[in-house]
């Protein structure tokens, strides 16, 4: 079989959910058009889009500022307020929404503190999801803004600082048109991540589009197809915006030399303080809370026998599901996307964009809807294909299409790597296609591909939706464990599951995100090392004596 | 430290004048450490208001770094920079670039790619002149009337360049500052630009510092040359100075093409592989004199053997062994001798300067 073949076999199962959507709906067009006529749906529609928007437009200013007070300011420890602030990407929006609830419930954190007298708010609905759901998503904003700022050439900021212009009106003037389509893309993945989630709103009880979905599967499932369609089709044309615009942004970039650096002056405080407040809220505040309930419940314990404060072994089952089913779905997925990455990467064009296009599009649809489609497919037919259903196959079919994506950017990086000349001088050698593969390929390509896998790894285990959905009867991921506690206000388990899913996270984020962009980052540093050796000090003020 | 501006006063610094005509700048004991490395070590400079100081230099001299800290994008960690009577940068002041009113091209155009061209040379200017006759004005000094509403990048890199420098004038600034501007043109834009730009600063009687490694565009734009060799001027003075009369041996090897005969002064005379050299400082015993391959003319003799004749096409350099020491010489056209001829060679030029033997005489 061709490699063109099997790439395009190998993209089919990526299409299939948003395939079902559409031929279910097709079926069903009176329904449809119900179903988007009627009052009950247009609103939640709208609270997803006011939801997404909000918290785009606040994380990417959330993410710009900070992105600019980290790579242009005189800041202490910049590295590593670059590192803190990208943490927050590891807590999954379920873990946030459970954090907050726990904190505010009635016996948490805060009636503790402040005693039982003072009322507290309630946390439900749209102020709950927008807090939480900002403080979760701006390193979206702020990774790209900074990749941004550092390729951005430091002689146009320069230029407008001689020319007159104040720091604050050059960042204002210059930087943020030049990071425009940075930006754009960083808040166009927020808006995207919002209307998809489907944890914190569903906690949080706001009713948006995917809740809607989850609660009309069983009841209505007509209305919750057409609402998986709008959906689906929303995200699939925020991705479509957001490749373009992270297309321009990369078009625009220069050489590299340190840039003029901002003295805050007496501003210096206050914007440690913003910063250590951002961390502090989307970081160390909820870990506090779970810590705080996980602690206090193992010390007052319980007489519930199934609990995991009472049996830490209790732990191992979803801990090995969770590992199992995430490993299994990273190997496939790199099997399923190499061939992918070869044929679009050797021979672009058309095609080839079509079939890559194909895999980010099953990335695009929400993981609910995802599998939503999946479910409704499975239980309808009839044979083989109904026998999937709440197998373990379906299930990592179902992850493999919302994060296959991941592995597929990472392993085309690693093929566009291989110099094709290099192709060449191994077959004039006489080598073979698998001699090739082993031994001239393979070993320059494992490092990217080892990359892909561990994305994929990463965001299986903190998936949600479709683990609810899709499960065999009797299965649980630490995931699914987190939600279970928290929906019957069992804060003390949930917050041990979720700790767990946080380690465990945190330990591979920093093997695969975290190292390699530090290293990127010292790359850079000593390249600027060679060129013009130390970041320069301008005050904005002059120097009184 | 010495011979500041006599009512030089420390801070407040801010220059606000109604001339818009240049100002002197003065630049006392400026050292800076970038990394480790001493890059400018004690540098002094004054150049009159209204005049060129071209900046001359090998790559990594430092003379971008002296820029940077002019401008007040760098600040150096000792020594003082003043303005007329204003010090811009001294041991505690430093007064922000946004403050200083001086105008800076750089290598790039570093043209704000979201603005207009008109928007761009407008930047700099107050709110209520951004659009209107200012920056009409300045395009036309540049030659690109009618390019306003223009995006940067429509323009060639050339033109780019014209607008970055119409950018840096429309605000009339005291003192314009030019680090490399042409080096990422071609020769023969580079060449146009050059005249132009000395052209548009000698009408906008500005003060300008121009940075520059190319000998030939720094003689072309300076009315003063200043070479600056690891972290230190090494002379400063007219085109002519430092060619004719340079003040070290590194002086003289960096400008230009030079011999460095070995000679036995007595006065202000000179005897050389080429004859009797007249010097402009009077010297004694062993030295070396620099002379110019052009100032020896070469005739129908049998003083000197021609090695090989390096030929350029409007000039060519006969390199030829005289008294065992190799000598150039340049003559315009083809000189019409070829290796093994026997010539005779004469010094012709003006009186030149003689410095110590560097290394001792190697007869060949």
């Amino acid at each position: 079989m061709s490699t063109t073949a099997l790439a395009v076999v190998l993209a089919v199962p990526f299409a299939l959910p948003f395939i079902y959507l559409i031929v279910r709906n097709a079926g069903d067009l009176s329904g449809l058009w119900a179903a988007l006529t009627d009052g009950d749906t247009i609103a939640p529609a709208f609270r997803s889009l006011l939801l997404g928007t909000s918290v785009a437009i606040t994380a990417g200013i959330i993410g710009t500022g900070a992105a600019w007070m980290v790579a242009r300011t005189d800041l202490w420890g910049r590295r590593s307020w670059a590192l803190l602030l990208c943490l927050p990407l590891v807590m999954p929006s379920f873990v946030g929404a459970v954090a907050l609830i726990a904190a505010f419930s009635p016996g948490g954190l805060l009636s503790q503190l402040l005693g039982n007298a003072v009322p507290l708010p309630s946390v439900s609905g749209f102020w709950g999801a927008y807090g939480v759901l900002t403080l979760l998503t701006y390193p979206y904003v702020f990774l790209p803004v900074m990749a941004r700022l550092r390729t951005m050439p430091p002689a146009t900021e320069e230029s407008a600082r001689l020319l007159g212009r104040r720091p604050f009106a050059v960042f204002l003037t210059v930087v943020v048109p030049q990071a425009r389509a940075a930006i754009a893309a960083g808040a166009l993945l927020v808006f995207l991540y919002v209307i998809s989630d489907f944890g914190a709103v569903q906690l949080l009880r706001y009713d948006t589009l995917t809740r809607m979905i989850y609660a009309n599967r069983l009841l209505d499932p007509s209305v919750s197809v057409a609402l998986s369609l709008v959906l689906g089709v929303m995200a699939v044309v925020v991705v479509a915006f957001e490749r373009r615009a992270s297309r321009v942004g990369l078009r625009e970039t220069q050489r590299l030399r340190t840039p003029l650096t901002v003295p805050l002056g007496r501003l210096k405080a206050l914007a440690i303080t913003l910063l250590g407040l951002l961390v502090a809220l989307s970081l160390i505040v909820p870990i506090g809370v779970l810590l705080f309930w996980a602690i206090r419940g193992a010390v007052q314990g319980n007489d519930r026998s199934n609990s995991v404060i009472n049996d830490p072994s209790l732990i191992l089952g979803p801990l090995g599901s969770t590992a199992g089913v995430s490993i299994a779905t990273a190997i496939v997925a790199v099997l399923v996307v190499l061939p992918i990455a070869y044929r679009t990467v050797r021979r672009p064009g058309r095609l080839g964009e079509a079939i890559a296009g194909t895999v980010v599009g099953g990335f695009a649809l929400p993981g609910l809807v995802t599998a939503l489609a999946f479910v409704f497919w499975t239980l309808n037919a009839p044979g083989p294909v109904g026998a999937l259903y709440q197998t373990l196959p379906l299930l990592i079919l179902a992850y493999l299409v919302h994060h296959g994506a991941l592995a597929l950017g990472a392993t085309q990086t690693a093929v566009a790597a291989i110099p094709p000349r290099l192709e060449d001088a191994a077959r004039s050698l006489g080598s073979n296609r698998t001699r090739r593969f082993a031994s001239v390929e393979w070993p320059l390509m494992w490092p990217g591909i080892a990359a892909g896998a561990g994305l994929v790894l990463l965001s299986t285990m903190k998936e949600l939706p479709a683990t609810l959905l899709l499960s065999p009867p009797g299965f649980s991921t630490l995931a699914t464990r987190v939600w279970s506690a928290a929906e019957v206000a069992l804060y003390e388990d949930a917050a041990v599951y979720a700790l767990v899913l946080l380690a465990l996270s945190a330990i591979l984020t920093w093997f695969l995100v975290v190292r390699p962009a530090l290293r990127s980052w010292d790359r850079v540093a000593s390249v600027q090392d060679e060129t013009q050796p130390e970041p320069v000090h301008v005050p904005a003020e002059p120097v009184a004596g | 430290m010495e011979n500041l501006p006599p009512h030089a006063e420390m801070c407040p610094a801010v220059p606000t004048r109604s001339d818009p005509r240049g100002s002197a700048l003065t630049v006392r004991g400026v050292e800076r450490v970038l990394g480790g490395n001493p890059v400018l070590r004690g540098i002094n400079l004054d150049v009159p208001a209204g005049t060129v100081l071209a900046l001359l230099g090998p790559s990594g001299c430092g003379k971008t770094t002296l820029l940077r800290c002019i401008a007040g994008l760098d600040r150096p960690d000792a020594g003082l920079i003043v303005e007329d009577n204003f010090t811009l940068s001294g041991p505690d002041c430093f007064v922000s670039p946004e403050k200083r009113r001086i105008g800076m091209v750089f290598q790039e155009p570093a043209l704000f790619p979201n603005r207009t061209v008109g928007g761009n040379v407008g930047y700099g200017l107050p709110r209520a002149e951004r659009k209107g006759p200012r920056v009409e004005r300045a395009l036309a000094l540049v030659g690109l009337t009618g390019t306003a509403d223009r995006l940067p990048s429509t323009l060639s890199g050339g033109q780019q360049q014209r607008v970055a420098l119409a950018r840096a004038l429309a605000v009339e600034p005291s003192l314009m500052l030019l680090d490399e501007p042409f080096s990422a043109l071609d020769a023969p834009l580079r060449a146009e630009l050059r005249g132009e730009v000395r052209r548009l600063l000698a009408a906008a009687g500005a003060t300008a510092v121009f940075v520059t490694h190319d000998q030939e565009e720094a003689f072309l734009i300076g009315d003063q040359v200043a070479l600056m060799l690891e972290g230190r001027i090494a002379q400063v003075g007219t085109p002519a100075d430092l060619y004719e009369r340079p003040s070290s041996r590194a002086v003289a090897k960096f400008v230009g093409d030079a011999n460095f005969l070995p000679a036995t002064a007595v006065g202000d005379m000179a005897e050389t592989p080429v004859g009797r050299v007249p010097l402009a400082r009077t010297a004694h015993g062993d030295v070396e004199v620099v002379v110019r391959p052009e100032c020896i003319a070469a005739c129908q003799g049998d003083d000197a053997v021609v090695e090989r004749i390096e030929y350029y096409g409007h000039d060519a350099v006969i390199v030829a062994s005289s008294r065992g020491c190799p000598v150039r010489c340049r003559v315009m056209g083809h000189p019409g001798w070829g290796a093994g001829d026997r010539i005779s060679l004469e010094y012709v030029g003006e009186p030149s300067v003689a410095f110590e033997r560097a290394e001792p005489l190697t007869t060949v």
